[in-house]
């Protein structure tokens, strides 16, 4: 038995001590490789620096193909490799990119655009008038997803457009052609002022048509079926990755001007670990949001600027009751925009009190649209109450549904605020609230089966008419089902035979703004901000409104 | 054994055939488009849209079509996360990722929860146990993001040990911390369960005959004990590993995982019919071959359990 317990006591111990030091083993193990953060920035490979940018993402690329990219982050990556005529720097002016130089007719209805000598896809063939036509014909002529970009050639207004997107005539007869390897010229139905901006943008990218021919199907999906031409090219891109990683590109017209050696976009879709990432030296710039913009507003490397969309009320104006003008207007007035943004978004927000967003545009004086736009609705409650009081005696509504989109938790927490606010301001009204994913609530747009919606639109072009267009009568997006003679007429006129006067055109642009905004058909509520945290030492990096956020071939990091 | 493993495999073919037509009949009922950018398309458009990828089709042709290419290994395209993107080379790198982080996930707190469980039943009413009960309870009600995001900050951020962020380049030290995360659950509820079982085993007859006989401690724990505990332990694993490896979507948010797990919820929402099918589909032959795989282990574990009755 003592025998028995010596060994059962050491059975005991042996078999403890095992499990510890398997335990221990195993812990090791994992240790093994493991190494802190790895440091950003430059890394020494002897006789030169490489200096490396790495950026936070918050979603992964969609797609390279230039008319099939929808996102932000697609988009940015197609457009820093496959570079267009035109670019826009980190001050946001438009500078010519493959285009050497380009002429205007007299009428402002013919461009002729050069291309700059020497210019190469990273195949060795020479980029070409032809690469371009090809990518606009392309566009034109795409069908399904493919099709996304072709109001893109509307509102360039280029010749024949309408019967070509109708399928009436052929994309060989839009008024786009090479005229020989090096020039390209473009006719156009009426003048466009923002066509240069237009052209920056990735749906006006080259294609290589042999190249495109021969992938088929495939062009665009991974980075081998992708040719680039532009400031980086593609190196690093895992479909189910994470990173991606562009690098300078060598062969480039203007290489010796491009600072950064690489950029890697890592895709972070929660923002606090996005910003843990940026403390860790990980990444380099990181956009805030929430709560993340007041607590690291004080931080050096902090910056807030006009954020690219604007939040509305959009009424169906087909819904009996919301046809009444004192209602909607008594609502426009109830809204405190400032509380909302300061108390409740607290995300660098801003209010707005007409249709457009800050930063979109600007006339020739450097006057900004919206500033010089008629500012409507500042918070009133008595006028707000007054108005509610004709309106019960025009309408029997008394009850509203606010749709909003059910992922968005700033989106839940401004139609709280705005319910709990109308229903304690306007005696016998009831603010209904629902919420639904964003793809339902945009069916439920086009359907028309809504009362009211909380809804954002961004402008993918720097021209107010990215915004006002939908609220002309006949627009497929005119989802608030408004019409108004005025607004028509004059979005009209300065479209056609103002189009060529810039100030003409502005002032009836202005007129439009000042129409749709007083009419309160969609209510403005706020322009989001762009927080940001840039790591110091960073320069160029930008956000732009429109077309593309940033060109890093203006960025340097010291 | 072999026959039962056929007839098995038979009811697996079967029931997977009636999940995929269910997901197939659920998601045309589902309202919204699966495009993207339908909102600037016109009414013609959208048409030529659906015609391209046959959505104008009947269902069930449609369903017939589908089965009839995925024993091709043709799981179709991405409508919208991935504009045309075979399904197959979206979701192979992330399929790899997801079932290595779960079985990581899965293996280390079985393994640990197992010897947790052991020490707290040879150990009953001492230190040890209240520590290992400790354990498990804080593993059980406390959801894994929660321990994802405090090793996140402490060991990641702090401390710096671990990278907070998974990277493709390097799975094996970015993976510390989410598999530490996830397998917490699994951990805290073997290790009740072995516990549980080890102390009703250890009270049990045969186990007293053969201590009475005098077999050394290790061996009666290990041999006997141990064995017949592991019945019910694995019936306990089978789901939770399940679970662990179809990943976890706030895990994957935490951590930057290119993941099944949040692949799935993206292609739920944008209404991606293709990927919402070859997630589900996988996800059904993971838990089917993972019951398989347990019914067959438990005749390995104790012989006295015929699968199929009578001789093989």
């Amino acid at each position: 038995m003592e025998r028995n317990n010596e060994r059962t006591n050491l059975t005991r111990r042996n078999f403890l001590k095992t499990a510890g030091f398997t335990g221990l083993v195993a812990t090791s193990a994992s240790l093994v490789g493991c190494g802190g953060t790895s440091s950003t920035g430059s890394t020494d490979s002897g006789a030169s620096v490489t200096k490396t940018l790495n950026v936070a993402a918050q979603t992964a690329v969609m797609a390279l193909d230039p008319i099939l990219a929808g996102d932000a982050i697609s988009m940015g990556i197609i457009t820093n490799t496959v570079e267009g005529l035109f670019v826009v720097d980190a001050d946001g002016q438009i500078q010519n990119g493959l285009c050497k130089d380009y002429t205007v007719s007299d009428d402002q209805l013919t461009y002729t655009f050069n291309l700059r000598d020497g210019l190469k896809w990273s195949n060795g063939d020479t980029v070409t008038a032809n690469d371009f036509i090809y990518g606009w014909q392309r566009n034109a002529s795409g069908t399904g997803e493919a099709a996304q970009f072709q109001y893109q050639i509307e509102m360039a207004a280029i010749k024949n457009y309408e019967a070509v997107l109708a399928g009436e005539k052929t994309v060989t007869q839009l008024g786009c052609t090479a005229k020989d390897d090096k020039t390209i010229v473009v006719e156009l139905e009426h003048p466009v002022a923002y066509l240069l901006d237009l052209l920056a943008f990735t749906p006006w990218a080259p294609v290589n048509q042999k190249f495109c021919e021969e992938k088929g199907s495939s062009f665009g999906i991974t980075k081998d079926d992708m040719i680039y031409c532009g400031a980086f090219t593609l190196t690093d891109y895992d479909s189910s990755g994470n990173t991606i990683t562009i690098t300078k590109n060598p062969d480039y017209w203007d290489a010796g001007n491009v600072a950064l050696d690489v950029v890697n976009f890592q895709v972070i879709s929660d923002t606090q670990q996005a910003v843990m990432a940026y403390e860790n030296g990980t990444v380099d710039y990181v956009e805030l949001t929430g709560d993340l913009v007041a607590q690291y507003a004080d931080n050096e490397a902090f910056s807030n600027g006009e954020g690219i969309y604007n939040y509305y009320l959009m009424m169906n104006t087909k819904v009996p009751g919301l046809d009444n003008l004192n209602l909607r207007q008594a609502f426009a007035y109830g809204i405190d925009r400032d509380d909302i943004c300061g108390n409740v978004l607290k995300d660098g927000s801003q209010a707005v009190n007409q249709m457009t967003m800050r930063g979109l545009c600007s006339n020739s004086a450097g006057d900004d649209f919206a500033e010089a736009s008629g500012q409507y609705f500042a918070f009133d409650e008595d006028k707000a109450k007054e108005l509610w009081a004709k309106a019960t005696a025009e309408t029997d509504k008394r009850d509203v549904t606010i749709l909003y989109d059910q992922e968005k938790d700033f989106a839940q927490n401004s139609c709280v605020f705005i319910q709990s606010a109308f229903q304690k301001m306007f005696d016998g009204l009831t603010v209904n609230l629902e919420s639904t994913p964003k793809k339902n609530r945009l069916q439920r747009e086009e359907d028309h089966d809504y009362e009211i919606i909380f809804h954002a639109w961004g402008p993918d072009y720097a021209d107010p008419t990215a915004i006002l267009a939908m609220y002309e009568s006949t627009h497929p997006s005119n989802y608030s089902q408004w019409s108004n003679e005025d607004f028509d007429k004059t979005y009209e006129k300065a479209n056609s035979t103002d189009s060529g006067d810039a100030t003409a055109r502005w002032e009836d642009l202005i007129h439009c703004n000042d129409v749709c905004t007083e009419q309160a058909v969609c209510i403005p509520v706020f322009q989001t901000g762009a927080a940001a945290l840039t790591r110091p030492g960073v320069t160029g990096l930008t956000n732009h409104i429109t077309g593309i956020k940033c060109f890093y071939k203006f960025c340097d990091k010291s | 054994m072999k026959k039962y493993v056929a007839k098995r495999l038979v009811i697996s073919v079967m029931t997977l055939l009636i999940i995929l037509f269910v997901l197939f009949l659920m998601l045309s009922f589902m309202p919204g488009s699966p495009f993207n950018n339908e909102e600037k398309m016109s009414p013609d458009q959208i048409t030529q849209l659906k015609a391209y990828y046959g959505l104008d089709k009947p269902v069930l042709e449609r369903f017939v079509i589908y089965v009839l290419n995925m024993l091709h290994g043709d799981f179709g395209v991405s409508y919208s996360i991935q504009t045309n993107m075979p399904i197959a080379q979206m979701i192979g790198g992330r399929l790899a990722i997801t079932v290595g982080i779960g079985l990581e996930a899965g293996v280390l707190g079985a393994l640990v929860g197992l010897i947790l469980g052991v020490i707290a039943a040879l150990r009953r009413h001492t230190a040890w146990d209240s520590a290992a009960t400790v354990i498990a309870v804080l593993g059980v009600s406390l959801p894994s993001f929660v321990f994802a995001l405090g090793l996140s900050y402490f060991l990641g951020y702090r401390l710096k040990l671990f990278p907070i962020l998974f990277d493709t380049s390097a799975p094996l030290s970015s993976s510390v911390l989410p598999v530490i995360a996830l397998s917490m659950f699994t951990l805290a509820s073997v290790e009740r369960y072995t516990r549980s079982e080890m102390v009703s085993v250890m009270e049990s007859d045969y186990m007293m005959l053969a201590q009475s006989k005098g077999l050394p401690k290790a061996k009666l724990v290990i041999n006997h004990a141990l064995r017949n505990t592991l019945i019910s332990v694995i019936t306990v694993l089978a789901p939770l590993l399940v679970n662990l490896m179809t990943g976890s979507l706030v895990i994957e948010k935490i951590f930057s995982i290119p993941g099944l797990g949040s692949l799935y919820i993206t292609a739920i929402q944008s209404n991606d019919y293709n990927v919402v099918l070859a997630i589900s589909f996988i996800y059904s032959v993971i838990f089917i071959l993972t019951m398989l795989l347990v019914d067959i282990l438990y005749g390995v574990i104790d012989p006295r359990i015929r699968l199929a009755g009578g001789r093989d």
